[in-house]
């Protein structure tokens, strides 16, 4: 079998055993990176020096009896806007200039202590504001199943590297659906943690009582290894919970379904939905049925009528507050002027791309005297009701299925000047965040087309382990992901 | 309620972001759709919410007083626009342009 | 008839904490003196990624201040961003607490011409400090500016912002309001509250109130560095507030800075946007609660108050006001005093010595009462002497002296000073005035030959040897012994 086809877990194994090194494994990487990234774009960064170093240091470990950890060798991906020491971190933003963080993000130390070997950061929707990785300063990535179509964002580069098999795991982040429909496009798995199981220190801030961290992987037993490793608690974040974390890999292997209760939104299937998706849901439905579970009917209106307007008041508005920090004084691009409030004023318009002013504007104006009760202050208690509303679901089911994306990967310029409808690819996904949940897409097949389908799970906070027990089933129906040779136009 | 330029260009002076004269007209647009949007939040029936209570059942955790230095303040002024001996230099600061907070 | 004015006063006084660390990440917090952009790190440089952790002991310090202001604390308080960019602010936003502040309600007591008044507090919060900036000019002129420089070294150390109720109606209420909250977070260790080194920093509101019913606008003056200066400002204010309303003018609401130097307040509103601050709830931060085992234990570390001791040390022990003012303003010092009275001293020479003797080796050495070599006991020991009769106030002085000078005990301090307790009499006496006679000739000589008319010479000498016996015997013994002693030289030239 060729390494990019190798899961993380049998890569872990066959280098810590010896049967393979850590660096042909990360050199096999790097070489498929090269043959494909011309026409994925899917990473602004690839670190090939570094990546050997520390995959030598990994066969160094192994040589001298260490164990370099449960990702020994495997090579992987973070999305670029999560600090990597000394590797410029940019957030697909002119802004960031080339800046190299003076320290590594939480999941980047964890990672790396637990064997793994960093061969690139992934391209992503500038400050990860987007739904297609085409508002990067380095150019739109491409989907791998069709390149003339969307990843998906913002954390397209990182799915994109899965399902192209650059690397069997990658990590993105995750503030209205930036893994869950990026996973949906490409064609791979993408969990998204409960608010708070992943710590956020190094990772760059878009709207922080959303966003989350979480992993890209072509089979749920790599999803849970990876969350097994990301997951621990980190006293730097202070969102980051104390509790005890599961056992996301036993989890996988052990899934315990029977008689869990499914449950199925209407809303959500009665709305726009491609008809493809729909049948995804359908077949996992039964998938489930026959694996033990019940189906159980529950309504999340005000999720389905508020979701949308709410988060698109908060997440600008933290937003707006986050991004003031780029001022051209410590860091980053600056655009010189003679005073101080030009200066700042041409740095940032310069430096920020449309769709991050636009995102800017709207949270300043949210927040500004006169405006704050009318939108921010609603759109916190629409939250709150959101929120109310899924746990009353969860009285009755203990897992939600329901569709990630409305509709199959859009073309690339399709919806770039139309802001508002590119928003509304969030539909399914961005409730999840605003009510903390963990949420994952899991892959159901790939169309006639080759584009895939899928479906996305979500669970109450802090059950994610049922995520990957429920994933474990359908991708024993499914199958896991096929890797995509990155089909020509 | 009516959205101008002027609320645009408030917003854009708050956010210190300045839009060439063709942009503030698209940008009018846009926040007349997306507020246009918002307005679904008026059927949201929100009396009696308290919009502040968190998902988050964990207090803020508190921190030891130790002392830890991170002696990374070369490295920081390296990789600022302009460096000046050991400080970070910016252009003058006109006197009225002061915020009132200390 | 000219109206009459009733100004109106409220402060808001920020005291920098007495924490190891910032506010939100472990950088140390002894940033006088240090060299620019040392003490710090990602989180207060405000670098990309980074969070704030919340410091418990600026909690603990906030609590234990609010707790002596007499205020309620608030078991569930929350952090709020307050955004606007300035480069000494480096996440372009300060956490800081806005609507539900860690303790509301209090009241603290000031002396003011000899009458007790409280003045409300309106609340007290958390928040941080922003960095320094240095103005300067490329060609190194004096006036204008091209270029500023930025130190963070201050960003994000802990800041207790404690905002008054408008009690106040004079300058000289709003000095003892922040001489007796400076006293206080002096005594409670919170805050070494130097307003010269801007620990404690205060932001004054002043409106006038006419007897005809017209109010002034209320204008917040800032950059007052001083105690002095901020009642110069406040008198200024007065002035010209009054000026304006007098000729029936309207006093502005805004905000204006002191010009120490040129003695007068200015607006500081020019084209400048008014503010808006867009504040809203730290996401990055959970709710602070403050469990009762913290507000127990806060309330359990308060020393008495500066103002009850005060008050004590004049009702109870019969102390002069004055007297209870200079003893009570430093914790170290009352401390010292009361433990002196405890082992035994008299209330009344303990007072003496130690707001003149102690005091003065305290403010010579910049010394606190507790790394004094001698304890209080010893003190009291000492004026034991001093009441006994068998020490002089000036011999005991010297032994002092020498006792922490020198880091001896009471005995081998009066060996040190040749100080003989119970006096110095009869051959000690008749040697210590033939050391004096002889080592003074020439004024001798003058007395003998009968050339001191006036009897200077002879007060002189006599002067002179009751200095060298420290005063240790009484002036008529002394006369005696010098008497006795001319009149053998006399008999010896004869
Ligand atoms: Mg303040
Ligand atoms: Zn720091």
């Amino acid at each position: 079998m060729k390494h990019e086809q190798m899961d993380a877990s049998s890569i872990a194994s066959a280098v810590t055993s010896g049967e393979v090194s850590a660096v042909e494994v990360v050199s096999a990487s790097l070489r498929r990176i090269r043959s494909l990234e011309p026409r994925l774009n899917a990473l602004i960064t690839v670190i090939e020096e570094y990546a050997l170093e520390r995959a030598a240091h990994v066969d160094g470990q192994v040589s001298s009896g260490c164990d370099p950890g449960p990702l020994a060798g495997v090579p992987v991906v973070v999305k670029d806007n999560m600090c990597t020491r000394g590797v410029r971190t940019t957030c697909g933003s002119r802004i960031l200039d080339d800046w190299e963080p003076p320290y590594d993000a939480a999941v980047v130390e964890l990672f790396e202590r637990a064997g793994a070997v960093i061969v690139g950061k992934s391209n992503m929707d500038e400050f990860a504001m987007g739904s297609s990785t085409e508002h990067s300063c380095f150019g739109p990535a491409s989907n791998p199943r069709d390149i003339s179509r969307v990843p998906g964002g913002s954390s397209g580069g990182s799915a994109a590297s899965v399902a192209a098999g650059y690397v069997p795991i990658a990590l993105g982040s995750d503030t209205g659906g930036s893994i869950r429909q990026p996973a949906a496009f490409c064609g791979v798995h993408g969990l998204k943690p409960t608010y708070g199981m992943v710590s956020r220190w190094g990772l760059v801030a878009f709207a922080s009582s959303l966003d989350q961290i979480g992993p890209f992987g072509r089979s749920v037993g790599d999803i849970a290894l990876a969350m097994d490793v990301i997951s621990p608690q980190d006293f730097r974040d202070s969102t980051c919970s104390r509790r005890e974390r599961p056992s996301f890999r036993d989890g996988a292997s052990n899934p315990a379904v029977k008689g869990m209760r499914i449950g199925i939104v209407r809303e959500f299937l009665d709305g726009p939905l491609d008809p493809s998706l729909k049948r995804s849901i359908e077949e996992a439905a039964s998938v489930l049925v026959s694996s033990g579970c019940t189906m159980v009917e529950v309504s999340l209106n005000e999720s389905a009528s508020f979701g949308l307007p709410c988060y698109y008041i908060i997440a600008p508005a933290e937003a707006s507050s986050n991004l003031a920090r780029f001022d051209g004084v410590r860091y980053g691009f600056r655009e010189e002027a003679p005073d101080l409030v030009s200066q700042f004023t041409r740095t940032r318009s310069y430096g920020f791309g449309e769709e991050v002013k636009r995102r800017i504007l709207t949270g300043t104006f949210v927040l500004s005297s006169g405006y704050y009760d009318a939108y921010y202050l609603t759109a916190l208690k629409a939250r709150k009701m959101i929120c109310q509303e899924f746990d009353r679901a969860f009285r009755s089911v203990d897992v939600i299925l329901m569709p990630a994306v409305p509709s199959l990967p859009f073309r690339k310029g399709e919806l770039l000047d139309d802001p508002i409808s590119m928003y509304m690819s969030d539909v399914f996904t961005l409730p999840v965040n605003l009510a903390g949940l963990p949420g994952m897409t899991v892959f159901t097949g790939l169309e006639p087309s080759g584009l895939p389908t899928s479906v996305q799970l979500v669970a109450p906070r802090w059950q994610d382990r049922r995520l990957v027990e429920c994933a474990s089933v359908i991708e024993e129906r499914f199958g896991c992901p096929p890797i995509a040779e990155g089909g020509a136009l | 309620m009516e959205i101008d330029r002027k609320i645009v260009e408030r917003a854009a002076t708050l956010s210190r972001i300045e839009m060439v004269p063709d942009n503030v007209e698209t940008m009018v647009r846009f926040f007349q759709d997306i507020i246009g949007h918002f307005r679904i939040l008026e059927k949201c029936d929100t009396t009696g919410v308290d919009p502040f209570s968190t998902l988050e059942d964990e207090p803020c955790p508190l921190r030891g007083d130790g002392p830890v230095r991170w002696d990374i303040g070369d490295e920081a002024l390296d990789s600022a626009p302009l460096r000046e001996g050991r400080f970070f230099r910016v252009p003058a600061i006109g006197s009225e342009e002061g915020p009132d907070e200390a | 008839m000219t109206p009459s004015f009733e100004t109106v006063i409220g402060l808001e006084v920020h005291v920098q904490l007495a924490t190891a660390t910032k506010l939100f990440c472990s950088c140390p917090t002894d940033y006088i003196g240090s060299e620019p952009n040392t003490l710090v790190c990602p989180v207060c440089l405000g670098l990309p990624g980074t969070l704030p952790s919340l410091n418990g002991r600026s909690v603990e310090l906030g609590v234990k201040t609010a707790l002596a202001l007499g205020c309620s604390i608030s078991r569930t308080s929350r952090f709020h961003r307050k955004n606007y960019f300035y480069p000494d602010l480096p996440k372009a936003f300060q956490i800081s607490q806005y609507d539900l502040p860690v303790a509301t309600g209090g009241s603290m007591p000031v002396f003011v011409g000899g009458e007790k008044k409280f003045i409300g507090i309106t609340r007290l919060h958390l928040e941080e400090d922003a960095g320094k900036l240095v103005h300067g000019t490329a060609d190194g002129r004096l006036s204008g500016r091209s270029f500023s420089n930025v130190d963070y070294n201050r960003a994000g150390i802990p800041l207790a912002e404690i905002v008054s109720e408008p009690d106040m109606r004079s300058p000289e209420e709003a000095r003892e309001y922040v001489l007796t909250l400076r006293r206080l977070v002096r005594y409670l260790g919170v805050s070494d509250g130097d307003m010269e080194s801007g620990s404690l920093r205060v932001d004054a509101n002043i409106s006038q109130k006419c007897s005809d019913g017209r109010w002034g606008g209320r204008v917040e003056i800032k950059n007052v560095n001083s105690v002095r200066a901020m009642e110069r400002a406040l008198d200024f204010e007065i002035t010209r507030q009054r000026g304006i309303m007098l000729s029936g003018g309207t006093v502005v609401q805004e905000t204006r800075h002191w010009d120490d130097s040129a003695g007068v307040t200015r607006s500081s509103r020019g084209k400048e946007e008014a503010h808006d601050y867009r504040y809203f709830p730290e996401p990055d931060l959970p709710p602070l609660i403050v469990n009762d085992a913290l507000v127990r234990a806060m309330g359990e570390s308060l020393p008495e108050l500066p103002w009850v001791k005060r008050e004590r040390f004049e009702t109870e022990w019969g102390l002069s006001p004055e007297d209870a003012a200079v003893l009570s303003e430093r914790l170290d010092l009352a401390e010292f005093l009361e433990s002196t009275v405890a082992s035994g001293a008299g209330r009344d020479i303990a007072a003496n010595w130690i707001k003149t003797e102690i005091l003065r080796i305290l403010n010579e050495t910049g010394l606190d009462a507790g790394d004094l070599p001698f304890t209080p006991r010893v003190l009291g020991e000492l004026l034991g002497e001093v009441v006994k009769g068998s020490l002089s106030n000036t011999a005991a002085r010297d032994v002092l002296e020498v006792m922490y000078r020198k880091g001896l005990g009471i005995q081998d301090a009066m060996k040190e000073t040749g100080v003989v307790p119970g006096g110095v009499t009869g051959d000690l006496l008749a040697k210590a005035v033939r050391r004096v006679l002889d080592a003074n000739r020439e004024e001798t000589g003058l007395v003998l030959s009968g050339a001191d008319p006036s009897g200077k010479k002879r007060k002189y000498l006599q002067g002179l040897v009751m200095r060298e016996i420290r005063g240790q015997a009484p002036v008529g013994d002394v006369s005696a012994v010098i008497d006795e002693a001319l009149r053998q030289m006399r008999g010896l030239d004869e």
